[in-house]
């Protein structure tokens, strides 16, 4: 399991990705981050970074009555959540490859 | 309380009628903990509303309230970091809001009573009201230890100082040159009726904008 220091950083960025692809709700969300290999992420833990990132715009949330009777609440990329993830893959791009060549080319 | 939190209430309650004790205790002390740190009823009817919808999805597909949001205090926690919370500012001006209102109300009923002259419901007989210096400086004690206990201004002191001088100094030039030594001296007589208004205004104004928030 991913140590939770460690995931802060990144988490905002994975959902952002995980909604780019595809509008989802939370508990949608929390699955596609175990399939990836996160570990088994709460919605309790992933629903104030959704606050945050409504509250920031870059996300857009729409309630939408499931099947079975509860609401659910979809969260999908808005044009400043697009930005916000091109940024956000950069970023972390620039920051594997420092840690990779430090890690692994580099004194080996 | 404004419309889109009344509805908001009346969704929130229909669903938690839904859940079983532990996803409806959980929601409870959530609520609670929340408007201990007074978030803005707003948003803790919405965060109440997307939390039960959730609790609720999760409760049918058999999954419990602990594997949903983990644990209770850190959710809670990183939640307050995110809602918009009333300032102390606020909270200090909606308490004296009350004051206001209940002030307003008891001298509506004096100043009622004289006019119609209901003696046997008349009991304090003022519609001219003949403000004493005792009375200014009791006021002037209770409201200064409002704001010192509350810490509303950054010098509470100062405040009480700079405010009680023109007192003072009206109190003793009355006791030199007037030679009126006497607490219950009359300072200046005013009419109720145009305080009672203000009052009112003042309360009917702080509830149109507490609406609002």
């Amino acid at each position: 399991m991913i140590p939770s220091q460690m995931l802060k950083g990144v988490l905002e960025g994975c959902i952002l990705s995980i909604i780019s692809k595809k509008e989802r709700y939370g508990y949608e969300i929390s699955q596609e981050l175990e399939k990836y290999g996160f570990g088994h992420i709460v919605e309790g833990t992933i629903y104030p970074l959704l606050l945050r990132l409504e509250k920031n715009d870059l996300v857009i949330s729409t309630y939408i009555q499931s099947d079975f009777g509860p609401k659910r609440k979809y969260y999908s990329l808005s044009e400043k959540g697009k930005i916000e993830l091109k940024l956000f893959k950069l970023n972390y791009e620039e920051m594997s490859n420092a840690v990779n060549s430090l890690i692994y080319k580099d004194g080996e | 309380m404004n419309k889109k939190v009344r509805e908001l209430r009346k969704q929130n309650r229909e669903i938690k009628s839904k859940l079983n004790n532990e996803n409806s205790l959980f929601l409870e002390m959530m609520s609670l903990y929340l408007n201990d740190k007074k978030v803005t009823r707003y948003d803790l009817e919405k965060v109440n509303y997307d939390i039960s919808n959730t609790l609720y999805e999760a409760q049918i597909e058999g999954r419990d309230c602990k594997e949903v949001i983990g644990d209770y205090r850190l959710f809670c926690d990183t939640l307050l970091k995110e809602v918009p919370k009333l300032s102390k500012r606020w909270l200090y001006l909606k308490r004296l809001s009350w004051i206001t209102l209940c002030i307003a109300l008891s001298l509506c009923y004096a100043y009622l009573t004289t006019f119609f002259n209901l003696g046997f419901i008349n009991v304090l007989n003022v519609r001219v009201y003949h403000v004493s210096f005792l009375f200014v400086l009791l006021f002037q004690l209770i409201i200064g230890a409002l704001f010192i206990r509350k810490h509303l201004f950054n010098k509470p002191e100062l405040y009480f100082i700079v405010l009680n001088i023109p007192l003072w100094l009206y109190f003793l030039l009355h006791w030199f040159y007037l030679d009126s030594y006497n607490w219950q001296f009359i300072l200046f007589e005013i009419d109720l009726l145009p305080f009672i208004v203000i009052e009112l205004i003042l309360f009917g104004m702080f509830k149109y904008v507490d609406d609002r928030v």
